[in-house]
């Protein structure tokens, strides 16, 4: 039995032991994001091989997603933020990746050298490296197995025919992003509050 | 001379409880906002302004005034004078618990 004193001071201890780990959480809540770009890449594909004017599908959900992800991005700031050199380094991979999948599609479209397999290999590879990356930085062996599937969808993308790849892209994006992406926000959602 | 004659060893500054938890919170992350940390703590504005005002006068931590848009925030992080504050105080809280750990 702990005096009143001692207990005080038992309760400072774990007081900072909690807020730690309560500022560590802070980079931790990602998964809305990886459905998003998990679920919007998915909409596009369906939507230019079924939808109505198949050459709006992509500036559309591409559109739609930056938005959709510029409004929680900017939702989340209003509720207070924090930065860690972790979280910065984070956010410069997935940046990076985001920017050159952009520029890459922006380019290829604009100059009208469409060769499927080649931009096939490349988005899947940026994507890879990016959960490659952000996986060792984490040390996070789910986000790792993430990684795999994009670098097998890569591999994959070298030796299949070219119609079959759209069915390779849409396989590493159910895998890849929105499964990993759904299971990250039940996880965070299940341990919002421990 | 009982554990609790070592309590002064103790530095008030850093021991008032919505402060340390502040300092706890910044060394676990590079810079801070206000909001954020009001969340964290679940303290009220008035409160947590006094008291980060209290650490920013010890300086222990330091405070960057900007504008997000039309919006000032202000923006915390842990000098480093704060850190040794905060590292001293557990490691003599250790000590005075010692065998109660």
């Amino acid at each position: 039995m702990y005096d009143p004193e001692q207990s005080e001071l038992l309760d400072r201890l774990k007081l900072i032991e909690h807020m730690m780990v309560e500022g560590r959480r802070t980079t931790e809540r990602w998964g809305w994001m990886f459905l998003l770009w998990g679920a919007g890449p998915l909409l596009g594909m369906w939507w230019e091989s079924r939808g109505p004017r198949p050459e709006l599908a992509w500036p559309v959900v591409t559109l739609l997603c930056m938005v959709v992800n510029g409004v929680a991005v900017r939702a989340r700031r209003r509720r207070g933020t924090a930065r860690s050199t972790v979280g910065a380094a984070i956010s410069a991979v997935w940046g990076s990746a985001g920017a050159a999948m952009l520029v890459l599609a922006l380019a290829a479209a604009w100059s009208g050298m469409l060769d499927l397999r080649a931009l096939y290999i490349l988005f899947f590879a940026l994507a890879a490296v990016a959960f490659t990356a952000s996986s060792i930085i984490l040390r996070w062996g789910p986000q790792f197995a993430a990684a795999l599937v994009w670098w097998a969808a890569t591999l994959a993308a070298f030796v299949l025919p070219t119609r079959q790849l759209s069915l390779v892209a849409a396989g590493a994006l159910l895998l890849g992003s929105v499964t990993f992406g759904a299971w990250l926000t039940y996880r965070e959602w299940k341990y919002a509050d421990e | 001379m009982s554990e609790i004659s070592v309590l002064p060893e103790l530095d008030p500054v850093v021991h008032g409880q919505l402060r340390l938890a502040v300092l706890a919170l910044l060394s676990g992350v590079d810079t801070a906002d206000f909001k954020w940390l009001r969340d964290k703590t679940g303290s009220t504005d008035g409160n947590l302004g006094a008291n980060l005002a209290r650490l920013e006068e010890a300086r222990y931590i330091a405070v960057r005034r900007k504008f997000i848009g039309k919006k000032p925030a202000s923006i915390y992080r842990l000098t480093p004078a704060g850190r040794k504050a905060l590292a001293t105080y557990v490691s003599a809280l250790r000590k005075v618990l010692g065998p109660a750990l």
